[in-house]
């Protein structure tokens, strides 16, 4: 399911799919493979929370969430309305990625609150 | 070889009927000193080796996959081994002698080569410089893996830069820490079943119990996306960062970004 806000992520270099979610979890948009359930990316955005969680006790004011995996690496942001998650290659365009991800996060809370 | 040699003696022993210990007895006048230790520690050889170079003779001690005694003259352990390190030729093959009451060396092969490396490098910036014949030999042979990083920085000893440049190769020296990168970071070693392994440089259990359960989600993660083993895990404030990598263990370092970012360039999340 493709949806405008998350969509100009597509264009940047080495990225293959990007989903948002709200501070509880809910998936709010997704614009990831086909391959990829509605219930595997719920039980991760709850997963990623948890591991802000945890990373707010030793980390305060933990931005950001990294992982890194054999051919892909999910990069987790927070944001205002939540967390946006990008699914990669191993060597996106960093740069544009970043700038990009605060684009689409911006347009993201203007429609989410 | 001594490796071979005394791996056929313990094959030998359990053979029936035979009179010849089996294996091959090997002279490969190439090898060097820090082969042969490499090679009997892989092989998890137990038993004493003399090592002899003209008038000088040593002994190394080898168990459980690691040289845990050497002597030399009235030198023991690590800087026994730094001198039989420097000799250029020689021979090494199984001898009766001893076993110590105690060991000497309590580090992996690796651990160990690299610090005698920089114990050579050191005496070569002293007394030799511009020579690099014999550190070349060893220190092609470590390799920076998590493991070592954390075996090395563990044991607190200051891996700095080679002083004559020789070590690290371009790619290598973008990876291969400092003591002041390492002293700047707070590390800890966690067992798959998340039991602390090791704190250094003020960490804390905290550290510990943060690295095992991002470790722990990144799996589950990949299990759910179907991406495979979690290789690292970064998590990043303004200003500093935790990086969570696996090895044969869970190793959490935590510190600001710029003495993380050699860590992130090892682990590809630079």
């Amino acid at each position: 399911m493709s949806t405008p806000p998350l969509s100009p992520l597509r264009e940047v270099l080495g990225v293959l799919g990007s989903f948002a979610c709200n501070a509880s979890g809910e998936v709010l948009q997704a614009d990831m493979p086909a391959a990829y359930s509605s219930e595997a990316l719920e039980s991760t955005a709850t997963r990623l929370l948890g591991v802000f969680q945890t990373a707010d006790e030793g980390l305060p004011n933990c931005r950001s969430v990294r992982l890194a995996f054999g051919e892909h690496e999910l990069m987790a942001r927070r944001f205002r309305f939540g967390v946006l998650c990008v699914l990669t290659t191993r060597a996106p365009d960093r740069q544009a990625l970043t700038m990009t991800s605060r684009m689409v996060a911006r347009h993201f809370s203007a429609l989410n609150g | 070889m001594a490796a071979s040699a005394d791996r056929s003696r313990q094959l030998g022993a359990s053979s029936e009927g035979s009179t010849e210990p089996e294996g091959f007895a090997i002279r490969l006048p190439s090898a060097q000193l820090a082969d042969l230790i490499q090679l009997n520690c892989i092989n998890r050889i137990r038993g004493a080796f003399r090592v002899s170079s003209g008038p000088r003779i040593g002994h190394l001690f080898f168990e459980h996959g690691q040289l845990v005694h050497a002597e030399f003259d009235d030198t023991i352990g690590l800087d026994a081994v730094v001198q039989m390190l420097g000799w250029r030729s020689g021979s090494i093959e199984p001898c009766n002698e001893p076993w110590p009451p105690v060991s000497s060396i309590d580090m992996g092969a690796d651990a160990l080569l690299l610090h005698a490396a920089q114990r050579i490098d050191e005496a070569a910036a002293r007394t030799l410089p511009g020579s690099d014949e014999i550190t070349t030999k060893v220190v092609r042979r470590v390799d920076w893996t998590p493991e070592l990083l954390a075996d090395a920085e563990t044991r607190g000893d200051a891996l700095g830069p080679d002083p004559s440049g020789i070590m690290p190769t371009p790619e290598r020296s973008s990876w291969a820490p400092s003591g002041q990168q390492l002293a700047e970071l707070e590390i800890v070693q966690v067992t798959a079943e998340g039991k602390i392994k090791k704190l250094k440089t003020g960490a804390s259990t905290e550290l510990a119990d943060t690295s095992y359960f991002c470790q722990h989600m990144g799996t589950m993660i990949g299990i759910a996306l179907n991406l495979g083993e979690c290789q690292a895990v970064s998590l990043e404030s303004p200003s500093e960062g935790i990086v969570v990598f696996k090895g044969r263990s869970i190793v959490g370092t935590r510190g600001k970004l710029e003495a993380l970012e050699f860590i992130l360039q090892k682990v590809g999340l630079k």
